[in-house]
């Protein structure tokens, strides 16, 4: 276990490696230059000319990509060039309303979504089935911010349960609650359809397997064969399609932390993409990275809890 | 102060954004991620500028609700005089000026110390602008004198609380050293009290503003990217002003709201195509004629609506000093253009690249253009980018054509000379927005700038924007204004149709009424 683990790291290092690279490279190969776009479209070519020598711009980059290297790995991840303030502060500000979200709409899509998936498949091509198979059609085809609208319109302008700004800031857990239901709700649901979509391919395999022809057949109550036995078979496929698609989520919840105005690391990210932010940028893949990697760790480590045949090598 | 915010946010919830007598806090929103920086000297983008003036003030400034230099009026100065030759100027600086917080009284000291920040390019974005300075001294406790090296045109409006001209106190500035970037100490009716990341500034009233205490007491300038939530956000009472898309359609839509004013503003962004004179077949003026004839001014400003868009015929943006109509006009004349094509052996019609933005108002603009322009068997391929790519590149002289989309400064020399002088010519070292190489104005406009007779500037002005045409450097399309909505209980105390820092003012007289 502990040499599958130091295994897992060992490669995760080298990824983050390859990643940052990659990340360092391409921003520098977009078109359009930071000290312009801070500079603003009045400036002349001597001023943006000294701010780029500022921000260290004007090195060779095989120099540039030694410094941020250097810094990467010693914990100094630089300021942003638009800010002057550090990143892994700005970060850090707006990672907490991000995992928030992301982690109470995981948790809703599977409340959602597993028990969807199962009573789709113990009603195969009955109508529960189609409803189910329509629903998370839908859910999955739905734009993210197309539905964020329509949640909008209904719950805080018509019905005016919610408010349309979500500062993610409230003090008491109500005035949260109430700030986080309608992104966590739209982010939920688009979760629960993938989700439901999984579950009931997976249970409708184990449910066709004969030990449940055998737990039926010696008088197993139909409940306990669904829940105890199948849904634990059926799980593994569920856990790895959730750690897949957390990177959906991730993309989903930039453009939901947008429509709600909720702080967070979508709005961050296209702040630093449209001002040329390189530091900025830089410092968002390594932490996108990492939650990309961890979360791929943990999922591996999960099928041991879920499938005590699994063995880690 | 956070569970006050609380408690009227919930306070907004519950009684559903009907506005109460009790109202202090005025909540906008902005079309923004999130601020940048906040340091004036600093700031380039519209929703930075537009929560500055709330802070700070000039030497002197533009009567508030007006976007023209004609309506300069004493701020920090109370009065002025200037030496014959235009060259001296004394400035009296009012007493009883407090710096926001515990940072003392503004003295002629600071005033200096803060304008030559200004025209520092180590420490400040507009450093070109204060070029003509020549020193810059505190000649009394509350008098300070300016000596320029040339005469300037239209020399107070580089005082006002705009860019360089906003004042800042120096001993806030130097204690905060970095911090000031997102701490701003000024003079002005409103104080900054908070910042909370991708959400919100927070002002709240200086009760020791000199021109009294404001009625307003909370300013929460909210950070809203998409347009949408913005337009909600108002309908739902949680926002009281908002910054609108510039579009008719916008302002149709969000005047529907009960209770909403919809203001167009001063100063108008003006749309231009920018041919560069160096590219064939641009180089051949019947072709840029060509161009001229066929784009339909009248049609263009139905398409953008006729509420917010006005349809532009010189090369300087109208109202600005030194505008004049009387240049050379290019009627809409599909066949004259057709004609003028074949003069120039193109019978079969000729092909223009552009480099264009993604930004959507713009590129539905273009696409309009080049329908248009394919009446007169003109192909105009257009190649968008991405909008910080699109700067670079048309900087980069990439471009045949190039649409852009500029307010300045409102006197015809910053304009003039921006884009259509030879130094300011894209590619060279003394580059600013030149994009057509246009140099046919050069004499006028260098002798514009040192002329002492406000007269004969003037013709001067109007010579250049003749020969500008004349040549067609550039075929100018439309004048987009601000748009903005806010509810009709906000009253700003003044009568708004403009605002140099794009933003309506809210002075120490906007209350709310009930």
């Amino acid at each position: 276990m502990t040499a599958f683990i130091l295994k897992r790291v060992g490669f995760a290092v080298f990824t983050l490696f390859a990643v940052l690279t990659l990340v360092f490279f391409i921003v520098r190969v977009l078109p359009g230059d930071p000290a312009m776009v801070i500079l603003g479209d009045q400036a002349s070519m001597a001023a943006i000319k000294a701010l780029r020598a500022r921000l260290g711009l004007d090195q060779p980059l095989p120099v540039q990509y030694v410094t941020f290297m250097a810094g990467v790995f010693t914990g100094d991840w630089g300021t942003s060039m638009v800010t002057g303030r550090p990143v892994i502060a700005e970060i850090l500000n707006v990672l907490p309303a991000t995992i928030e979200l992301t982690v109470v709409s995981l948790i809703l899509g599977a409340a959602i979504g597993i028990p969807l998936g199962i009573w789709a498949a113990i009603n195969r091509n009955a109508i529960p089935d189609y409803v189910t198979r329509l629903g998370s059609l839908l859910g999955l085809s739905f734009p993210a911010f197309v539905s964020a609208i329509i949640l909008l319109l209904v719950f805080a302008i018509q019905l005016r349960w919610f408010p349309v700004i979500s500062s993610g800031q409230g003090e008491t857990f109500g005035a949260r609650v109430l700030d986080l239901a309608l992104p966590a709700v739209n982010l939920g649901l688009i979760m629960a359809a993938y989700i439901t979509r999984v579950t009931r391919s997976s249970m409708l395999e184990v449910l066709g397997q004969d030990f449940v022809r055998t737990a039926r057949a010696k008088g197993v109550p139909w409940g306990v064969i669904v829940w105890r036995h199948c849904l634990r078979n059926a799980l593994i496929p569920v856990v790895t399609v959730v750690g897949l698609y957390l990177g959906i989520l991730i993309g989903n919840s930039v453009l939901t932390e947008i429509v709600f105005n909720r702080p967070g690391l979508g709005k961050l990210i296209v702040g630093a993409l449209n001002q040329r932010d390189y530091t900025m940028l830089q410092g968002m893949m390594v932490i996108y990275t990492l939650i990309v990697v961890a979360v791929n760790l943990l999922t591996d480590l999960s099928y041991g809890l879920i499938d005590p045949r699994v063995k880690y090598k | 102060m956070q569970r006050m915010l609380m408690t009227s946010a919930a306070a907004l919830l519950l009684a559903a954004g009907s506005a109460s007598a009790q109202e202090m806090t005025l909540n906008i929103g902005m079309a923004s991620a999130d601020v940048g920086r906040l340091d004036p000297h600093n700031a380039t983008t519209t929703p930075d500028k537009g929560l500055l003036h709330y802070i700070f003030n000039g030497l002197v400034r533009i009567k508030p609700g007006e976007a023209s230099p004609a309506h300069i009026e004493p701020d920090i100065a109370e009065s002025w005089e200037s030496s014959e030759d235009g060259l001296t100027w004394t400035f009296e600086i009012r007493e009883g000026v407090e710096c926001h917080g515990d940072y003392g009284a503004l003295t002629a000291e600071d005033v200096v110390w803060s304008l030559e920040r200004a025209r520092d390019p180590e420490r400040s974005s507009f450093a070109n602008d204060y070029k003509a300075i020549d020193t810059i001294t505190a000649t009394g406790d509350h008098e300070v004198e300016i000596v320029l090296s040339e005469p300037v045109p239209s020399l107070l409006g580089l005082f006002v609380n705009y860019h360089g001209g906003n004042i800042v106190c120096r001993e806030a500035v130097e204690a905060l050293g970095e911090d000031f970037l997102l701490n701003p100490i000024g003079t002005g009716p409103f104080m900054f009290a908070e910042y909370q990341p991708q959400q919100y500034v927070r002002l709240v009233a200086n009760e020791e503003y000199f021109r009294g205490a404001p009625h307003i007491k909370e300013i929460n300038y909210r950070y809203i990217p998409s347009d949408a939530s913005r337009d909600l956000a108002f309908q739902s009472g949680e926002l009281h002003m908002i910054y609108g898309r510039q579009d008719q359609t916008w302002a149709e839509r969000i005047a529907e709201v009960p209770g909403t004013n919809v203001v167009v503003m001063a100063p108008g962004e003006m749309s231009v195509l920018h041919l560069n004179m160096t590219m064939p077949p641009l180089d051949d003026i019947r072709v840029r004629r060509a161009i001229a004839h066929a784009v339909d001014r009248e049609a263009m400003v139905e398409f953008r609506g006729t509420d917010v868009t006005r349809a532009s015929i010189s090369p300087v943006p109208e109202g600005y000093l030194g505008y004049t109509a009387d240049v050379p006009r290019y009627e809409h004349d599909v066949a004259r253009a057709k004609e003028l094509l074949a003069e120039a052996g193109h019978a079969d019609g000729v092909t223009i690249n552009t480099i264009h933005t993604t930004l959507p108002g713009m590129l539905a603009t273009i696409e309009v253009i080049q329908a248009l322009l394919a009446e007169a068997d003109i192909n105009l391929e257009i190649t968008q980018v991405e909008h910080a790519t699109f700067h670079a590149q048309i900087r980069e002289d990439l471009s045949q054509l190039v649409h852009y989309s500029a307010a300045r400064f409102p006197v015809a020399d910053v304009y003039l000379t921006q884009f259509y002088y030879g130094p300011s010519t894209v590619g060279t070292p003394t580059a600013v927005t030149n994009f057509s190489h246009c140099d046919v104005a050069d004499a006028e406009i260098e002798a514009a700038r040192v002329e002492t007779d406000p007269d004969r500037q003037l013709e001067l002005w109007a010579e250049a924007q003749q020969k500008i045409m004349e040549e067609v450097c550039v075929v100018p399309v439309y004048e987009n204004m601000q748009l903005w909505a806010w509810t009709e209980n906000l009253d700003l105390g003044v009568e708004v149709n403009g605002s140099l820092n794009l933003s309506p003012p809210v002075t120490e007289q906007a209350r709310f009424t009930e």
